[in-house]
């Protein structure tokens, strides 16, 4: 039977082997090679992204994009939440059609029309990302919302609470756990998509960056992003679960 | 002192579902009930049938929460609505809300909010149910008991005349329900409340109860009351008399007479 590794026990082993390998392999074996850099001078990479491909800003950029988008999209849905659950059937229909194109076409391609609209424009990338977490997250609404465990809005409609408080105090409650596991879940998504669209748009962000490392064929360069990306997006996933087990560890949905 | 008297009136009430094929599954049928709420004294009645009648089917049209297919739900001689706040249903499950701590809970039912008063009617029934030191706790889903006087009490902040308790206390275990039934009476007896208890158990019936409907199924129909004629606060005493095994044995003719002796429990 395979056991369950734990989160620890999967960053231990990743440093352990393939970290070690990389180290032992490229910094004293094959030093010289065209497929990955010595460790050593990865390392000096850091000293050139931050001056020569302006680390620090375009670092700033992302981030800020990323989760000034996440907090945006989660309160826009918060305000629609109760309108979700209380409005006319054919009101939602037309809501509900957008999940029917989203699973047809790419998000990534109305990036492009967006970056052909606006190139450029870091507005237009903290408007893409926002509608782009929005999406998954209203998709995530409607699935979740009829499984809201009855015996808690049975109770709130019969002490007398109306409509609109139940979705507001009842349901909006019993969804936010479950919401923020899936921008838990969702978080490399959204990042990928980020990286993507600042490629395409070569304006500013780790994407840009990944654009200049590649055009100047800097493997070293690149391979050190590749840890920044990971770092952070690992720190960033860290404060999210942290805050998921701190503020909504409770479950009512019915899974 | 005036004694005011609350009717609930249930006329004609039926209820169906529509399959999917197309045929309707006729839960409720012509189903009649009248009970009276005293304000000098708190009466229990159990809704006493076997899993499948539509016990928590009535008891969701008798607290507005579902309508019926046909038939009306008459409050004080008028259509029931749920801003009354005089009809509070506890469901089966467990009902308090988890992100809420004990006080929480119960100033949610509070139309206003925390106040002073409020908050001090909080405290009196957080005594009432056994919660006293539980203020800030919260619940979850690993004690069922802890939950349901969560639900009592949320439910008695409203001041209702009425609570209906859909078989909610079937789950727990032996210890824990004769505590709640304590409960149950304690609060009936002091506030002058009248509880309706959906149950599929004849002992829990016979000792809480100061009436029994029998219902029978396929479809749900209320066809016998039984008054147990207790004492006022002695419910709980009847199963040291001799009373409990001869009413036992009139529930068990009766349900025998409709075939439903088998799908009834007695143990608690």
């Amino acid at each position: 039977m395979i056991s369950k590794n734990t989160y620890g026990k999967k960053i231990f082993y990743f440093l352990l082997s393939y970290f070690i390998i990389w180290i032992i392999l490229f910094e004293f074996i094959v030093p010289s090679n065209n497929f990955l850099p010595k460790p050593l001078i990865v390392l000096d990479s850091f000293g050139a992204l931050w001056i020569d491909y302006h680390l620090l800003r375009n670092f700033i950029s992302s981030v800020a994009s990323i989760y000034v988008s996440i907090i945006a999209a989660y309160y826009l849905l918060r305000i629609l939440n109760k309108h979700l659950i209380n409005e006319k059937e054919s009101f939602r229909n037309f809501i509900f059609s957008l999940e029917w194109f989203s699973k047809y076409v790419p998000g990534i391609v109305l990036g492009f029309l967006l970056i052909y609209w606006f190139p450029h424009s870091e507005y237009t990338k903290y408007f893409f990302i926002l509608i782009v977490v929005f999406n998954t997250l209203f998709l995530k609404h409607i699935n979740l919302a009829s499984k809201v465990k009855q015996e808690y809005i049975d109770s709130a409609l019969s002490l007398g609470v109306n409509n609109s408080a139940v979705a507001d105090k009842v349901v909006w409650k019993s969804l936010q756990p479950d919401l923020m596991n899936h921008i838990y879940n969702s978080h490399i998504f959204f990042w990928t998509m980020l990286i993507i669209f600042e490629f395409a748009n070569n304006g500013r962000g780790f994407g840009y960056i990944f654009r200049n490392v590649l055009e100047f064929q800097d493997l070293s360069a690149l391979i050190a992003m590749i840890f920044i990306t990971g770092i952070i997006i690992f720190l960033g996933s860290l404060i999210m679960k942290f805050s998921k087990n701190k503020f909504f560890y409770w479950s009512s949905v019915e899974h | 002192m005036n004694t005011e008297t609350d009717i609930l009136q249930i006329k004609n009430i039926s209820k169906y579902f529509e399959l999917p094929a197309g045929a309707r599954n006729l839960v409720l049928e012509n189903l009649n009930l009248s009970i009276e709420h005293n304000s000098e004294s708190g009466h229990i009645f159990s809704i006493l049938a076997p899993f499948g009648a539509g016990k928590s089917t009535l008891l969701r049209i008798i607290a507005g929460l579902e309508k019926p297919s046909g038939g009306e739900v008459l409050y004080n001689y008028e259509e029931y609505k749920l801003s009354f706040r005089k009809i509070i249903y506890i469901p089966e499950k467990p009902s308090s809300f988890p992100w809420l701590n004990v006080k929480h809970n119960l100033a949610f039912a509070a139309e206003n909010g925390l106040n002073n008063n409020i908050e001090k009617n909080i405290n009196n029934i957080i005594s009432l149910v056994g919660l006293t030191g539980y203020e800030n706790h919260f619940p979850d889903d690993s004690s069922r008991g802890f939950r349901f006087r969560i639900s009592l009490a949320r439910a008695l902040v409203v001041n209702p005349a009425f609570i209906l308790i859909d078989d909610s206390i079937r789950n727990l275990d032996a210890e824990t329900k004769r505590e709640i039934y304590d409960i149950i009476n304690i609060v009936a007896n002091t506030l002058k409340i009248t509880f309706v208890l959906a149950t599929t158990n004849i002992s829990e019936a016979i000792i809480l109860s100061d009436s029994i409907f029998l219902m029978k199924k396929n479809p749900g129909l209320i066809f016998h009351e039984l008054k147990l004629n207790k004492e006022p606060g002695k419910r709980l005493n009847i199963r040291k008399e001799n009373g409990f095994s001869s009413i036992k044995e009139e529930i068990e003719l009766l349900l025998k007479s409709k075939d439903l002796a088998g799908e009834i429990s007695f143990i608690i």
